[in-house]
Protein backbone atom coordinates (compact mmCIF):
# COMPACT_ATOMS: atom_id res chain seq x y z
CA UNK A 1 0.00 0.00 0.00
CA UNK A 2 1.86 3.40 -1.11
CA UNK A 3 0.58 6.33 0.16
CA UNK A 4 0.24 7.88 -2.48
CA UNK A 5 -2.37 5.70 -3.47
CA UNK A 6 -4.21 6.31 -0.59
CA UNK A 7 -4.11 10.14 -1.17
CA UNK A 8 -5.46 9.58 -4.21
CA UNK A 9 -8.73 7.65 -2.84
CA UNK A 10 -9.26 10.28 -0.41
CA UNK A 11 -9.08 13.19 -2.91
CA UNK A 12 -11.18 11.07 -5.36
CA UNK A 13 -13.90 10.72 -2.83
CA UNK A 14 -13.35 14.31 -1.15
CA UNK A 15 -14.05 15.90 -4.71
CA UNK A 16 -17.80 14.41 -4.81
CA UNK A 17 -18.77 16.44 -1.96
CA UNK A 18 -16.34 19.34 -1.92
CA UNK A 19 -19.08 21.39 -3.32
CA UNK A 20 -17.43 24.89 -2.67
CA UNK A 21 -14.27 23.42 -4.83
CA UNK A 22 -11.71 24.17 -2.20
CA UNK A 23 -8.48 22.86 -3.49
CA UNK A 24 -7.38 19.86 -1.21
CA UNK A 25 -3.98 19.32 0.56
CA UNK A 26 -2.57 17.51 3.33
CA UNK A 27 -3.19 20.11 5.71
CA UNK A 28 -6.98 20.56 4.91
CA UNK A 29 -9.20 20.00 7.68
CA UNK A 30 -11.84 18.16 6.17
CA UNK A 31 -14.55 19.56 8.98
CA UNK A 32 -13.75 22.70 9.16
CA UNK A 33 -12.10 24.10 5.58
CA UNK A 34 -14.04 21.75 3.76
CA UNK A 35 -17.51 21.89 5.84
CA UNK A 36 -17.68 17.89 5.67
CA UNK A 37 -19.99 16.29 8.01
CA UNK A 38 -19.38 13.40 9.64
CA UNK A 39 -21.11 11.03 7.59
CA UNK A 40 -19.39 11.74 4.48
CA UNK A 41 -16.33 11.32 6.02
CA UNK A 42 -17.52 7.50 7.48
CA UNK A 43 -18.65 7.04 3.69
CA UNK A 44 -15.75 7.48 2.24
CA UNK A 45 -14.27 5.01 4.67
CA UNK A 46 -15.70 2.44 2.48
CA UNK A 47 -13.98 3.31 -0.94
CA UNK A 48 -10.75 3.21 1.20
CA UNK A 49 -11.63 0.16 2.84
CA UNK A 50 -12.82 -1.44 -0.68
CA UNK A 51 -9.67 -0.33 -2.37
CA UNK A 52 -7.10 -1.72 0.42
CA UNK A 53 -8.71 -4.33 1.98
CA UNK A 54 -8.59 -2.60 5.58
CA UNK A 55 -11.33 -2.62 8.53
CA UNK A 56 -10.51 0.99 9.83
CA UNK A 57 -12.57 1.63 13.11
CA UNK A 58 -14.55 4.27 14.05
CA UNK A 59 -13.18 4.81 17.16
CA UNK A 60 -9.63 6.00 14.82
CA UNK A 61 -11.38 8.18 12.82
CA UNK A 62 -13.00 10.84 15.73
CA UNK A 63 -9.36 12.32 15.88
CA UNK A 64 -8.55 12.52 12.34
CA UNK A 65 -8.92 16.39 11.22
CA UNK A 66 -6.67 16.63 7.93
CA UNK A 67 -5.94 14.50 5.04
CA UNK A 68 -2.77 13.91 6.11
CA UNK A 69 -4.15 12.73 8.81
CA UNK A 70 -6.19 10.29 7.16
CA UNK A 71 -3.77 9.01 5.00
CA UNK A 72 -1.23 7.96 8.18
CA UNK A 73 -4.67 6.60 9.58
CA UNK A 74 -4.64 3.82 6.85
CA UNK A 75 -1.72 3.72 6.17
CA UNK A 76 -0.77 2.21 9.57
CA UNK A 77 -3.52 -0.25 9.20
CA UNK A 78 -2.31 -1.34 6.36
CA UNK A 79 1.15 -2.04 7.60
CA UNK A 80 -0.70 -3.36 11.39
CA UNK B 1 -11.43 34.34 25.49
CA UNK B 2 -12.56 32.77 22.00
CA UNK B 3 -16.00 32.62 20.51
CA UNK B 4 -17.10 29.14 21.72
CA UNK B 5 -20.37 29.41 19.63
CA UNK B 6 -18.21 29.39 16.07
CA UNK B 7 -18.45 25.69 15.88
CA UNK B 8 -22.19 26.65 14.66
CA UNK B 9 -21.89 28.84 12.33
CA UNK B 10 -22.07 26.44 9.34
CA UNK B 11 -25.18 25.15 10.77
CA UNK B 12 -26.49 29.12 11.56
CA UNK B 13 -25.37 29.81 7.86
CA UNK B 14 -27.99 26.90 6.75
CA UNK B 15 -30.30 28.00 8.88
CA UNK B 16 -30.32 31.50 7.73
CA UNK B 17 -30.46 29.92 4.24
CA UNK B 18 -34.12 28.51 5.22
CA UNK B 19 -34.94 31.71 7.15
CA UNK B 20 -33.99 34.12 3.52
CA UNK B 21 -36.54 31.45 1.18
CA UNK B 22 -39.44 31.20 3.81
CA UNK B 23 -40.86 33.78 6.57
CA UNK B 24 -41.73 29.54 7.88
CA UNK B 25 -38.69 27.81 8.66
CA UNK B 26 -39.49 24.15 8.18
CA UNK B 27 -37.20 23.10 10.70
CA UNK B 28 -38.21 25.76 13.40
CA UNK B 29 -41.79 24.88 12.91
CA UNK B 30 -44.13 25.73 16.55
CA UNK B 31 -47.39 23.83 16.67
CA UNK B 32 -50.17 26.38 18.21
CA UNK B 33 -52.64 23.55 19.00
CA UNK B 34 -52.83 19.80 18.51
CA UNK B 35 -57.02 18.90 17.13
CA UNK B 36 -56.26 14.72 16.95
CA UNK B 37 -53.72 13.00 16.05
CA UNK B 38 -54.10 13.84 12.41
CA UNK B 39 -54.90 17.76 12.40
CA UNK B 40 -53.22 20.60 13.96
CA UNK B 41 -52.83 24.46 13.96
CA UNK B 42 -49.46 25.69 12.67
CA UNK B 43 -48.70 29.60 12.59
CA UNK B 44 -52.54 30.31 12.36
CA UNK B 45 -53.31 27.73 10.00
CA UNK B 46 -55.39 24.07 10.15
CA UNK B 47 -53.05 21.15 8.46
CA UNK B 48 -53.18 17.33 7.91
CA UNK B 49 -50.32 15.81 9.85
CA UNK B 50 -48.22 13.96 7.59
CA UNK B 51 -45.31 14.52 9.35
CA UNK B 52 -45.27 12.34 12.84
CA UNK B 53 -44.62 8.95 13.93
CA UNK B 54 -48.18 8.66 15.19
CA UNK B 55 -48.35 5.26 12.94
CA UNK B 56 -51.84 4.06 14.61
CA UNK B 57 -53.05 7.47 16.08
CA UNK B 58 -52.39 6.79 19.38
CA UNK B 59 -51.72 9.60 21.05
CA UNK B 60 -55.84 10.26 22.05
CA UNK B 61 -56.54 7.11 22.92
CA UNK B 62 -59.68 7.58 24.92
CA UNK B 63 -58.47 4.37 27.38
CA UNK B 64 -54.78 5.33 27.40
CA UNK B 65 -55.88 8.94 28.51
CA UNK B 66 -58.41 7.74 31.03
CA UNK B 67 -55.56 5.41 32.77
CA UNK B 68 -53.09 8.01 32.12
CA UNK B 69 -55.19 10.83 34.53
CA UNK B 70 -55.72 7.81 36.74
CA UNK B 71 -52.42 6.74 37.32
CA UNK B 72 -51.34 10.81 38.21
CA UNK B 73 -54.07 11.01 40.59
CA UNK B 74 -53.07 7.73 42.73
CA UNK B 75 -49.26 8.10 42.11
CA UNK B 76 -48.66 11.88 41.12
CA UNK B 77 -46.79 13.30 38.64
CA UNK B 78 -43.26 12.14 38.93
CA UNK B 79 -41.39 9.54 40.64
CA UNK B 80 -38.42 11.86 41.39
CA UNK B 81 -36.01 9.22 41.00
CA UNK B 82 -33.89 6.67 39.30
CA UNK B 83 -35.03 2.63 38.90
CA UNK B 84 -32.38 2.04 41.37
CA UNK B 85 -33.33 3.98 43.95
CA UNK B 86 -36.69 5.47 44.74
CA UNK B 87 -38.07 5.35 41.39
CA UNK B 88 -39.14 1.88 40.71
CA UNK B 89 -43.57 1.69 41.02
CA UNK B 90 -45.13 -0.82 40.57
CA UNK B 91 -46.74 0.65 37.87
CA UNK B 92 -43.10 0.02 36.10
CA UNK B 93 -42.55 -3.54 37.17
CA UNK B 94 -46.12 -5.01 35.97
CA UNK B 95 -45.25 -2.85 31.86
CA UNK B 96 -41.84 -4.44 31.74
CA UNK B 97 -44.08 -7.94 32.46
CA UNK B 98 -45.94 -6.83 29.93
CA UNK B 99 -44.13 -6.17 27.36
CA UNK B 100 -41.96 -9.20 27.79
CA UNK B 101 -45.27 -11.66 27.61
CA UNK B 102 -46.25 -9.27 24.39
CA UNK B 103 -42.70 -10.79 23.01
CA UNK B 104 -42.68 -14.05 24.60
CA UNK B 105 -39.03 -13.24 26.01
CA UNK B 106 -38.01 -13.32 29.45
CA UNK B 107 -36.65 -10.38 30.40
CA UNK B 108 -37.42 -6.69 29.62
CA UNK B 109 -36.24 -3.76 30.66
CA UNK B 110 -37.53 -0.19 30.46
CA UNK B 111 -35.76 3.21 30.03
CA UNK B 112 -36.99 6.33 29.64
CA UNK B 113 -36.68 7.10 26.30
CA UNK B 114 -36.18 5.35 23.31
CA UNK B 115 -32.59 7.27 22.88
CA UNK B 116 -31.81 6.25 26.08
CA UNK B 117 -32.91 2.38 25.84
CA UNK B 118 -30.28 2.21 22.43
CA UNK B 119 -27.40 4.91 24.77
CA UNK B 120 -27.61 2.60 27.65
CA UNK B 121 -27.73 -0.87 26.54
CA UNK B 122 -25.46 -0.35 24.03
CA UNK B 123 -22.42 1.34 25.52
CA UNK B 124 -23.40 -0.61 28.75
CA UNK B 125 -22.98 -4.15 27.08
CA UNK B 126 -19.90 -3.63 25.15
CA UNK B 127 -16.61 -3.57 26.56
CA UNK B 128 -13.01 -3.07 25.86
CA UNK B 129 -12.70 -6.20 23.82
CA UNK B 130 -15.52 -6.54 22.23
CA UNK B 131 -16.42 -5.60 18.74
CA UNK B 132 -19.82 -3.80 17.54
CA UNK B 133 -20.67 -3.58 14.12
CA UNK B 134 -23.27 -0.89 13.14
CA UNK B 135 -25.09 -0.39 10.08
CA UNK B 136 -24.00 2.77 7.52
CA UNK B 137 -27.60 4.26 8.25
CA UNK B 138 -28.15 3.90 11.77
CA UNK B 139 -29.71 6.43 14.54
CA UNK B 140 -27.94 9.25 16.07
CA UNK B 141 -29.05 7.14 19.51
CA UNK B 142 -26.93 3.86 18.16
CA UNK B 143 -24.03 6.09 17.00
CA UNK B 144 -24.05 7.87 20.70
CA UNK B 145 -24.14 4.44 22.20
CA UNK B 146 -21.28 3.23 20.69
CA UNK B 147 -19.51 6.48 21.35
CA UNK B 148 -19.81 6.33 25.23
CA UNK B 149 -19.08 2.84 25.36
CA UNK B 150 -15.05 1.26 24.76
CA UNK B 151 -15.68 -0.99 22.55
CA UNK B 152 -14.31 -1.78 18.82
CA UNK B 153 -16.63 0.20 16.33
CA UNK B 154 -17.07 -0.97 12.98
CA UNK B 155 -19.47 0.28 10.44
CA UNK B 156 -20.54 -1.79 7.43
CA UNK B 157 -22.94 -0.73 4.56
CA UNK B 158 -26.27 0.34 4.79
CA UNK B 159 -28.80 -3.28 4.75
CA UNK B 160 -25.74 -5.48 3.24
CA UNK B 161 -25.23 -8.77 4.88
CA UNK B 162 -21.97 -9.20 2.95
CA UNK B 163 -20.28 -6.62 3.71
CA UNK B 164 -20.91 -7.17 6.94
CA UNK B 165 -20.02 -10.80 7.14
CA UNK B 166 -16.35 -9.01 5.44
CA UNK B 167 -15.87 -7.14 8.42
CA UNK B 168 -17.01 -10.07 11.03
CA UNK B 169 -14.56 -12.63 8.85
CA UNK B 170 -11.34 -10.59 9.94
CA UNK B 171 -12.35 -10.28 13.27
CA UNK B 172 -10.91 -12.62 16.51
CA UNK B 173 -12.58 -16.14 16.49
CA UNK B 174 -13.21 -15.62 20.37
CA UNK B 175 -14.06 -11.68 20.35
CA UNK B 176 -17.53 -10.73 22.15
CA UNK B 177 -18.80 -9.22 18.36
CA UNK B 178 -22.55 -7.14 18.56
CA UNK B 179 -24.15 -6.49 15.05
CA UNK B 180 -27.03 -3.41 15.32
CA UNK B 181 -29.39 -2.72 12.53
CA UNK B 182 -32.72 -1.24 12.42
CA UNK B 183 -35.79 -3.19 10.96
CA UNK B 184 -36.96 -0.27 9.06
CA UNK B 185 -35.01 3.15 8.74
CA UNK B 186 -36.69 6.15 9.77
CA UNK B 187 -35.19 8.63 6.59
CA UNK B 188 -36.33 6.33 3.18
CA UNK B 189 -38.45 3.71 5.00
CA UNK B 190 -36.21 0.86 3.80
CA UNK B 191 -36.14 -2.47 4.97
CA UNK B 192 -33.21 -4.21 6.55
CA UNK B 193 -32.57 -7.81 5.09
CA UNK B 194 -33.47 -9.49 8.27
CA UNK B 195 -33.01 -13.09 7.70
CA UNK B 196 -29.80 -12.59 5.55
CA UNK B 197 -28.44 -10.59 8.91
CA UNK B 198 -29.39 -12.79 11.32
CA UNK B 199 -28.01 -15.73 9.52
CA UNK B 200 -24.46 -14.37 8.91
CA UNK B 201 -24.22 -12.98 12.75
CA UNK B 202 -25.02 -16.74 13.24
CA UNK B 203 -22.43 -17.81 11.20
CA UNK B 204 -19.85 -15.46 12.93
CA UNK B 205 -21.14 -16.05 16.09
CA UNK B 206 -21.82 -12.28 16.84
CA UNK B 207 -24.59 -11.36 19.09
CA UNK B 208 -27.48 -9.23 16.86
CA UNK B 209 -29.38 -6.27 18.12
CA UNK B 210 -32.72 -5.14 15.86
CA UNK B 211 -34.24 -1.59 16.74
CA UNK B 212 -38.08 -2.15 15.62
CA UNK B 213 -38.72 1.92 16.59
CA UNK B 214 -40.24 2.42 13.42
CA UNK B 215 -41.91 -1.06 12.77
CA UNK B 216 -43.46 -2.03 16.12
CA UNK B 217 -47.41 -1.56 16.27
CA UNK B 218 -47.34 -2.00 11.89
CA UNK B 219 -45.65 -5.20 10.97
CA UNK B 220 -46.93 -8.68 12.79
CA UNK B 221 -49.81 -10.65 13.47
CA UNK B 222 -49.67 -9.12 17.10
CA UNK B 223 -48.00 -6.10 15.78
CA UNK B 224 -44.28 -6.79 17.40
CA UNK B 225 -42.50 -5.47 14.28
CA UNK B 226 -40.64 -7.26 11.27
CA UNK B 227 -39.19 -9.80 13.26
CA UNK B 228 -42.70 -11.45 14.03
CA UNK B 229 -43.57 -10.51 10.78
CA UNK B 230 -40.27 -12.07 8.99
CA UNK B 231 -40.49 -14.69 11.65
CA UNK B 232 -36.61 -14.59 12.48
CA UNK B 233 -37.58 -13.34 16.12
CA UNK B 234 -36.11 -16.74 17.93
CA UNK B 235 -32.66 -15.65 15.97
CA UNK B 236 -32.68 -11.79 17.59
CA UNK B 237 -30.60 -11.65 20.88
CA UNK B 238 -31.99 -8.32 21.69
CA UNK B 239 -35.07 -6.26 20.86
CA UNK B 240 -35.27 -2.37 20.78
CA UNK B 241 -38.38 -0.71 21.12
CA UNK B 242 -39.78 2.57 21.82
CA UNK B 243 -43.25 4.19 23.18
CA UNK B 244 -42.27 7.06 20.98
CA UNK B 245 -43.82 6.13 17.63
CA UNK B 246 -46.71 3.85 17.37
CA UNK B 247 -47.11 3.39 21.00
CA UNK B 248 -47.56 7.20 21.10
CA UNK B 249 -46.13 8.16 24.25
CA UNK B 250 -42.68 8.46 25.49
CA UNK B 251 -40.35 5.90 26.90
CA UNK B 252 -37.92 2.77 25.80
CA UNK B 253 -37.33 -0.76 26.34
CA UNK B 254 -35.10 -3.39 25.22
CA UNK B 255 -36.30 -7.34 25.37
CA UNK B 256 -34.06 -10.47 25.62
CA UNK B 257 -33.91 -14.06 26.49
CA UNK B 258 -30.40 -13.79 28.16
CA UNK B 259 -30.11 -13.32 31.99
CA UNK B 260 -27.77 -11.12 31.42
CA UNK B 261 -30.15 -8.64 30.56
CA UNK B 262 -30.96 -7.70 34.27
CA UNK B 263 -27.25 -6.66 35.11
CA UNK B 264 -27.65 -3.75 32.87
CA UNK B 265 -30.39 -2.30 35.56
CA UNK B 266 -26.40 -1.57 37.52
CA UNK B 267 -24.49 -1.25 34.66
CA UNK B 268 -26.55 1.02 31.89
CA UNK B 269 -25.27 4.25 33.33
CA UNK B 270 -28.45 6.14 30.96
CA UNK B 271 -30.50 3.81 33.45
CA UNK B 272 -28.98 4.64 36.51
CA UNK B 273 -28.72 7.85 36.11
CA UNK B 274 -31.87 9.40 35.33
CA UNK B 275 -35.58 9.57 36.45
CA UNK B 276 -37.54 6.93 35.63
CA UNK B 277 -40.80 7.29 33.88
CA UNK B 278 -44.14 8.90 35.36
CA UNK B 279 -46.91 7.25 36.27
CA UNK B 280 -49.25 8.72 33.68
CA UNK B 281 -46.55 7.59 30.66
CA UNK B 282 -46.24 4.08 32.31
CA UNK B 283 -49.86 3.85 32.01
CA UNK B 284 -50.66 5.00 28.72
CA UNK B 285 -48.06 3.01 27.37
CA UNK B 286 -50.09 -0.02 28.77
CA UNK B 287 -52.85 0.86 27.82
CA UNK B 288 -51.83 1.55 24.10
CA UNK B 289 -50.06 -1.70 24.20
CA UNK B 290 -53.27 -3.30 25.13
CA UNK B 291 -54.75 -1.40 21.69
CA UNK B 292 -52.00 -2.55 19.43
CA UNK B 293 -52.08 -5.92 20.28
CA UNK B 294 -56.26 -6.41 20.68
CA UNK B 295 -56.85 -4.12 17.52
CA UNK B 296 -55.28 -5.41 14.10
CA UNK B 297 -57.64 -3.29 12.28
CA UNK B 298 -55.63 -0.52 13.01
CA UNK B 299 -52.80 -2.27 11.50
CA UNK B 300 -54.81 -3.11 7.93
CA UNK B 301 -56.03 0.45 7.96
CA UNK B 302 -52.70 1.91 8.26
CA UNK B 303 -51.54 -0.33 5.28
CA UNK B 304 -54.57 0.84 3.36
CA UNK B 305 -53.82 4.33 3.87
CA UNK B 306 -50.19 3.36 2.86
CA UNK B 307 -51.20 1.62 -0.12
CA UNK B 308 -53.05 4.96 -1.58
CA UNK B 309 -49.94 7.37 -0.40
CA UNK B 310 -47.11 5.92 -1.13
CA UNK B 311 -48.23 4.15 -4.82
CA UNK B 312 -49.88 7.58 -5.89
CA UNK B 313 -46.68 9.69 -4.90
CA UNK B 314 -44.93 7.01 -7.20
CA UNK B 315 -47.30 7.14 -9.85
CA UNK B 316 -46.91 11.04 -10.20
CA UNK B 317 -43.22 10.27 -10.73
CA UNK B 318 -41.43 11.26 -7.00
CA UNK B 319 -38.75 9.29 -5.58
CA UNK B 320 -39.60 7.53 -2.93
CA UNK B 321 -37.79 4.74 -0.63
CA UNK B 322 -37.18 1.22 -2.38
CA UNK B 323 -39.87 0.02 -0.07
CA UNK B 324 -43.32 0.48 0.50
CA UNK B 325 -43.68 1.62 4.68
CA UNK B 326 -45.78 4.21 6.55
CA UNK B 327 -42.39 6.26 6.79
CA UNK B 328 -42.08 7.44 2.86
CA UNK B 329 -39.35 9.65 2.19
CA UNK B 330 -39.42 11.62 -1.11
CA UNK B 331 -36.27 12.74 -2.36
CA UNK B 332 -35.66 16.12 -3.76
CA UNK B 333 -33.09 17.24 -5.84
CA UNK B 334 -31.74 19.66 -3.90
CA UNK B 335 -32.34 21.79 -0.50
CA UNK B 336 -34.42 24.99 -2.90
CA UNK B 337 -36.40 21.89 -4.75
CA UNK B 338 -37.15 20.84 -1.17
CA UNK B 339 -38.00 24.21 0.60
CA UNK B 340 -40.45 25.30 -2.41
CA UNK B 341 -42.27 21.77 -2.08
CA UNK B 342 -42.93 21.63 1.49
CA UNK B 343 -44.11 25.42 1.27
CA UNK B 344 -46.32 24.33 -1.30
CA UNK B 345 -47.90 21.74 0.97
CA UNK B 346 -47.80 23.86 4.05
CA UNK B 347 -50.10 26.28 1.61
CA UNK B 348 -52.94 24.02 1.09
CA UNK B 349 -52.41 22.79 4.81
CA UNK B 350 -50.69 19.28 4.42
CA UNK B 351 -47.55 19.52 7.34
CA UNK B 352 -44.60 16.97 6.43
CA UNK B 353 -40.91 16.35 7.88
CA UNK B 354 -37.99 18.35 5.88
CA UNK B 355 -34.68 16.77 6.78
CA UNK B 356 -31.20 17.49 5.47
CA UNK B 357 -27.88 15.90 5.85
CA UNK B 358 -26.01 14.52 7.71
CA UNK B 359 -29.29 13.35 9.38
CA UNK B 360 -30.27 11.56 5.69
CA UNK B 361 -28.47 8.92 3.94
CA UNK B 362 -26.56 10.07 0.82
CA UNK B 363 -26.67 13.41 1.76
CA UNK B 364 -30.43 13.98 -0.04
CA UNK B 365 -32.98 16.19 0.88
CA UNK B 366 -36.12 14.46 2.07
CA UNK B 367 -39.79 15.45 2.59
CA UNK B 368 -40.07 13.10 4.91
CA UNK B 369 -43.71 11.75 5.21
CA UNK B 370 -45.16 9.15 8.02
CA UNK B 371 -48.86 7.74 7.45
CA UNK B 372 -51.52 7.31 10.51
CA UNK B 373 -54.21 4.79 10.62
CA UNK B 374 -56.37 7.52 11.82
CA UNK B 375 -55.64 9.54 8.32
CA UNK B 376 -59.50 9.89 6.78
CA UNK B 377 -60.07 9.37 3.00
CA UNK B 378 -60.90 13.05 2.71
CA UNK B 379 -57.58 13.79 4.18
CA UNK B 380 -55.85 11.46 1.77
CA UNK B 381 -57.67 12.87 -1.21
CA UNK B 382 -56.36 16.07 -0.09
CA UNK B 383 -53.16 15.28 0.68
CA UNK B 384 -52.95 13.64 -2.89
CA UNK B 385 -53.87 16.99 -4.60
CA UNK B 386 -51.31 18.75 -2.78
CA UNK B 387 -48.77 16.76 -3.96
CA UNK B 388 -49.68 16.79 -7.28
CA UNK B 389 -49.71 21.00 -7.08
CA UNK B 390 -46.14 20.40 -5.92
CA UNK B 391 -45.32 17.96 -8.86
CA UNK B 392 -46.97 20.28 -11.60
CA UNK B 393 -45.35 23.47 -9.64
CA UNK B 394 -41.54 21.83 -9.92
CA UNK B 395 -41.49 19.42 -12.45
CA UNK B 396 -44.47 19.47 -15.01
CA UNK B 397 -47.29 17.10 -16.08
CA UNK B 398 -47.22 14.16 -13.13
CA UNK B 399 -46.52 10.79 -14.73
CA UNK B 400 -50.08 9.22 -13.81
CA UNK B 401 -51.74 12.03 -16.20
CA UNK B 402 -48.90 11.61 -18.72
CA UNK B 403 -49.32 7.82 -19.04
Amino acid sequence: MNRNDILKIIYQELEKVNADHIPLKEQTDMTTDLNVDSVSVMDLMFAIEEEFDVAVPLNDLADIRTIGELADLVENIGAA
Amino acid sequence: MGDIFQKFEHIKKVRGHFLEQSACNPLGIKIDEIYSPTQARILGQDCIMLGTNNYLGLTMNDKAIAQSVEATQTAGTGTTGSRVANGSYQGHQALERRIADYYDRKHCILFTTGYQANVGFISAITGKDDYVLIDADSHASIYDGCKLGDATILRFKHNDPENLAKKLARLPEDANKLVIIESVYSMLGDIAPLKEFAAVSKKYGAYIMVDEAHSMGIFGENGRGLCESEGVEDQIDFIIGTFSKSVGTIGGYCVSNHDGLQDLRYAARAYVFTASLPPAIVAAAHANLDTIQNTPSLRTQLWDNTDRIYDGLKAMGFTVGPHKTPVIGIQMTDIESGIRAWQILFEHGVYVNMALPPATPAGVCLLRCSVCAAHTPEQIDTIMDAFETVYRTLYGTPKSEAA
